[in-house]
């Protein structure tokens, strides 16, 4: 628990993007903006925050599906920004990735029993077919799949099934880090429960790393140790997942919390109604990011940029404001 | 209220047992049946492609034996569809067109679809081959077919090969940019992220995971470029540019028909009838494979 | 009496494998004023329900039972006659307001167009009401924004537009299909208020789909579970959402994520209900859920349930339930 399996460092991610007909690279959109943190062994990280904030690209980047513009990656000692192909190839076994949409991320033409196969035929980790056979139902009954799966096709199976198959692909090389991009946004209420509780089943079984990138607080709230708030590319806050979510110590961290609706009409809370959308990752405000959505925003917010600085809570948070005022 | 609380294991719950191969053979011969188009298109194809290849033994002439005797006979018992102003069996000659018109249509597909798909894939590989490969079948692709195949001939002689090689030409570009445009949408799908994060190389990657979805729309472009090159094939043998007069193929005999048609309409009609046939046999297998995969897409 | 009755409605897509039941004899009312949501998970109908209202579907789906809107039964119109009903006196919002909305056409062009179309307003007019209508729900500078087209507009803005354009003609009835589903949270309330408010003001009626029991909650006034096609349970919002009684419901109720906003460890497991949801193709004698049901007995196999009322306004389909004196 002590060691990060995961190591990023001022990791930038910017994409040139077109202004105008002629103008190539006049701007950058910055998807991941100087981002820091680490993944202990056996832990739960959750980034959470709204569409455009760059989480995903950060999944992505880490992957390295995408090139980082700036900064580093480490999985376990190595380097992963800076890696050849060659040797990036061989650091996947250590590091899997569950996508969105099961639907999507599993190759329709191929049959559930290949697509669990082909990291252990990547990686060289089964030897014959009757090895591989074996390993495959294994992971099928880790999974709650019936052996019976292996000889379909991802069609035939319904959402929360199909991500059933995509963990059980992820499960295949016995990786250090699963990174859980959407993982269950798309799959119905019922579902959803079923894969959060199977993933961290599977995590406490198998000691898995595992970095959550989600929307969905009520989900993180399940299923992490730690939590990241991103917004704009930034990471605005991040602790411990109790004391982040009792006590937010970032303005947006509070509003995300107070925007997560409650079936029980008794649990109807005090809502911080933000104003507007999220800006262009193009041109972010300056000073503070949040500060055009603050509610509390004032003078400093404009002209100077918070730093994430420790609060007492033991989690960081990028705000002037060393306490949020008191909600009426 | 907390009586349907947590339970252990997921119980999941699944139909039907998993067909067996054989079964699952028999399922796809019968939804194959089902699709119409296909079907009809298979069917026609394969009656003319049997013909062609037992043309010998069906024809029962020589279907280049002048017979300046028998010229322009009706159609009957010896000769099933009567004979030219020569005196060949137009039956025979018909069945050794299909032969030429099949070839050809058949070695043009191939070849543009092999063609294609190689350059497709060097192109989609990166921006600055994208740039250079782009260019140069923008330029192969503003020739008219039949002009380059005229003068191709016009070079090195009329011959089958050389009609093959000017529709390959005209026609692989068309293919490449299909398989460059499918190539970068494909990238972008988690199922190739998904194998990349599986450790797939660039070669795995490639014949397991983005061939097999090209199959699909290669398939369709096959059966048009099909088509078209029989069309081009007649044309330019009925101009006289293409397969030599010596060769029964239905181009040739269209062409040859021309002064007579008055005379004998049959002459003209029946290869052109054989040409229509084959081309909406062509065109109905390709409708046929496009929504046979349309429906394998949508599910 | 009610704005709009839907009387056993069946809904039927004819497949290779015969008839698939997509919605099976489902009723319900909507009373002027009030929000009734349908909710259930993907595969449930919910969707289907309101595309055969609308009568959206290709023309080879078969409905059974009726839809009373306005003293006619919308299934018998003719396609003319149901073309005045859409967008006129029906209001629809769908969930993914990028793909409902026209790319290559303004958004000011889109709202006039239908008050062109059914009000006979003039070029001048309708523009006028557009921007009024625009500035209604809320987008800001609407003389600028009526000229610029969807992909201008931030997620949450299109679905203020499409609000707008499903409001222009002033509906007796609003269809909201999962309204909020595409959005961030911190847009999604800013949305649903929009919504409560306009169909507050307009008087009418809305039917909302959707999954989610939190949105239920901030805007139904009625529910009605729906599982395979079937109703499981109807009621008050406040009676469904605090005493469910189906087995289906509370198992959604429980399996839907919420804040705990307690610290020590881990939230913990989430509640699952077990198994899947069920296939169109398969026949099912009894009760839809009997599969999934920790309940279930013998006969809920074989025979479908009865709707059983257990409370003023509070009906749930379930053999297990029990009748209120």
């Amino acid at each position: 628990m002590t060691t990060p399996i995961l190591d990023v460092h001022q990791l930038r991610t910017w994409y040139p993007v077109r202004r105008g007909l002629l103008g190539r690279g006049a701007a950058w959109l910055r998807a991941v903006d100087d981002v820091t943190f680490t993944v202990m062994r056996g832990e739960t990280l959750a980034i959470v925050g709204e569409s455009g904030c760059g989480k995903s690209t950060l999944g992505r980047t880490i992957l390295r599906f995408v090139e980082p513009t700036e900064g580093n990656v480490w999985l376990d000692g190595h380097r992963i920004t800076e890696m050849s192909r060659v040797e990036l190839r061989r650091l996947r076994r250590h590091m899997q990735v569950v996508f969105q949409d099961p639907a999507s991320s599993l190759s329709p033409r191929m049959r559930v029993r290949d697509i669990i196969a082909e990291p252990l035929v990547n990686f060289g980790l089964a030897g014959d077919r009757a090895a591989v056979d074996a390993r495959v139902a294994d992971l099928l009954c880790q999974v709650g799949l019936p052996r019976s799966a292996a000889e379909r096709y991802p069609h035939e199976f319904s959402g929360g099934q199909r991500q059933r198959i995509a963990i059980a692909r992820a499960l295949a090389p016995e990786p250090d880090l699963i990174i859980c991009d959407e993982a269950v946004s798309a799959l119905d209420t019922s579902s959803k429960a079923q894969i959060v509780n199977l993933l961290s089943d599977l995590q406490q079984r198998l000691g898995l790393a595992l970095l959550f990138i989600s929307h969905d607080l009520a989900v993180v709230e399940h299923i992490a140790d730690r939590v990241a708030v991103m917004y704009l590319g930034k990471i605005v806050e991040i602790g411990e997942r109790a004391a982040l979510f009792e006590q937010p110590a970032h303005p947006y961290t509070r509003a995300l919390l107070s925007a997560v609706l409650d079936p029980s009409p008794a649990r109807r809370h005090a809502r911080i109604m933000l104003r507007g959308e999220v800006p262009s990752p193009i041109d972010p405000p300056s000073g503070c990011r949040f500060r055009t959505r603050c509610p509390y925003a004032f003078d400093r917010c404009a002209a100077e940029e918070p730093e994430l600085r420790e609060r007492p809570n033991g989690q960081s948070a990028a705000c002037h404001l060393d306490a949020l005022p008191a909600l009426s | 209220m907390n009586d349907m609380s947590t339970t252990l294991e997921p119980m999941v719950v699944i139909a039907a047992p998993p067909p067996q191969r054989a079964m699952r053979i028999r399922f796809a011969f019968r939804g194959l049946l089902r699709n119409r188009p296909l079907a009809a298109g298979a069917a026609i194809l394969t009656a003319i492609l049997l013909l062609a290849i037992f043309a010998p033994l069906i024809a029962g002439h020589d279907p280049r034996a002048v017979s300046v005797g028998d010229r322009l006979l009706p159609w009957g018992a010896d000769h099933l569809l009567g004979t030219d102003m020569l005196g060949r069996d137009i039956f025979a000659r018909i069945l050794y067109g299909a032969r030429v018109s099949l070839l050809i249509g058949g070695c043009c597909a191939l070849l543009s679809c092999l063609f294609g798909t190689v350059i497709g894939m060097i192109s989609a590989s990166s921006r600055l081959s994208d740039a250079i490969v782009m260019r140069v079948l923008d330029g192969v692709m503003s020739m008219p077919a039949v002009l380059l195949a005229i003068a191709l001939m016009a070079i090195a002689g009329g011959s089958a090969t050389n009609v093959i090689v000017a529709v390959t030409i005209v026609e692989t570009p068309r293919c490449a940019r299909l398989i460059r445009g499918l190539m970068l949408s494909l990238r972008e799908r988690p199922y190739v992220e998904a194998a990349i994060a599986a450790g797939s190389g660039q070669i795995r990657l490639l014949t397991r995971h983005l061939l097999p979805s090209l199959m699909a729309p290669l398939a369709v472009q096959a059966t048009f470029i099909w088509a078209a090159s029989m069309l081009i094939e007649a044309a330019l043998s009925f101009i006289g540019a293409g397969v030599p007069p010596s060769t029964p193929t239905w181009g040739n005999m269209i062409a040859e028909a021309r002064s007579l048609w008055q005379v004998k309409p049959a002459l003209i009609f029946v290869p052109a009838a054989a040409l229509s046939l084959t081309i909406l046999g062509v065109n109905l297998l390709g409708e046929g494979l496009r929504q046979a995969f349309d429906v394998k897409a949508g599910r | 009496m009610a704005l709009i009755e839907v009387d056993a409605l069946s809904t039927l897509f004819p497949s290779g494998e015969g008839d698939l039941r997509a919605v099976d004899g489902l009723s319900f009312a909507v009373q002027p004023g009030e929000t009734v949501a349908i909710v259930g998970e993907s595969g449930s109908g919910k969707s289907v329900t309101v595309m055969s209202i609308m009568r959206l579907l290709g023309a080879a789906t078969r409905h059974e039972g009726a839809v009373r809107f306005e003293g006619r039964d919308l299934l018998a119109l003719s396609e003319a006659e149901m073309r005045k009903v859409r967008g006129n006196r029906i209001g629809m919002i769908f969930q993914e307001p990028m793909t409902a909305l026209n790319p290559v056409q303004t958004i000011g062009s889109q709202i006039a167009e239908s008050l062109r179309l059914h009000r006979g307003l003039s070029r001048r007019d309708s523009r006028a009401r557009a921007l009024e209508m625009l500035s209604l729900v809320g987008i800001p500078a609407p003389e600028r924004r009526i000229d610029e087209y969807p992909h201008q507009l931030s997620g949450g803005m299109r679905q203020r537009v499409m609000i707008a354009m499903a409001l222009a003609c002033d509906p007796a009835l609003l269809i909201a299909d999962e309204p909020t589903t595409a959005l961030d949270v911190t847009v999604q309330a800013q949305i649903l208020d929009l919504i409560r408010e306009q169909a507050r003001k307009l008087g009418a009626g809305v039917i909302l789909i959707t999954h989610d029991l939190g949105v239920v909650a901030e805007l139904a006034d009625r529910v009605i579970v729906v599982y395979a096609g079937r109703k499981v349970e109807e009621g008050t919002a406040a009676e469904i959402l605090d005493r469910p009684r189906h087995p289906y419901t509370r198992g959604l109720l429980e399996a839907t994520p919420r804040l705990r906003g307690g610290g020590g460890h881990r939230a913990g497991r989430m509640t699952e209900i077990p198994g899947n949801v069920p296939g169109l193709a398969e026949i099912l004698a009894g009760c839809a859920f009997e599969p999934r049901c920790a309940h279930a007995q013998p006969c809920c196999r074989i025979e479908r349930p009865p709707e059983v009322p257990v409370a003023q306004d509070h009906l749930v389909v379930c053999r297990r339930a029990e009748p209120v004196s």
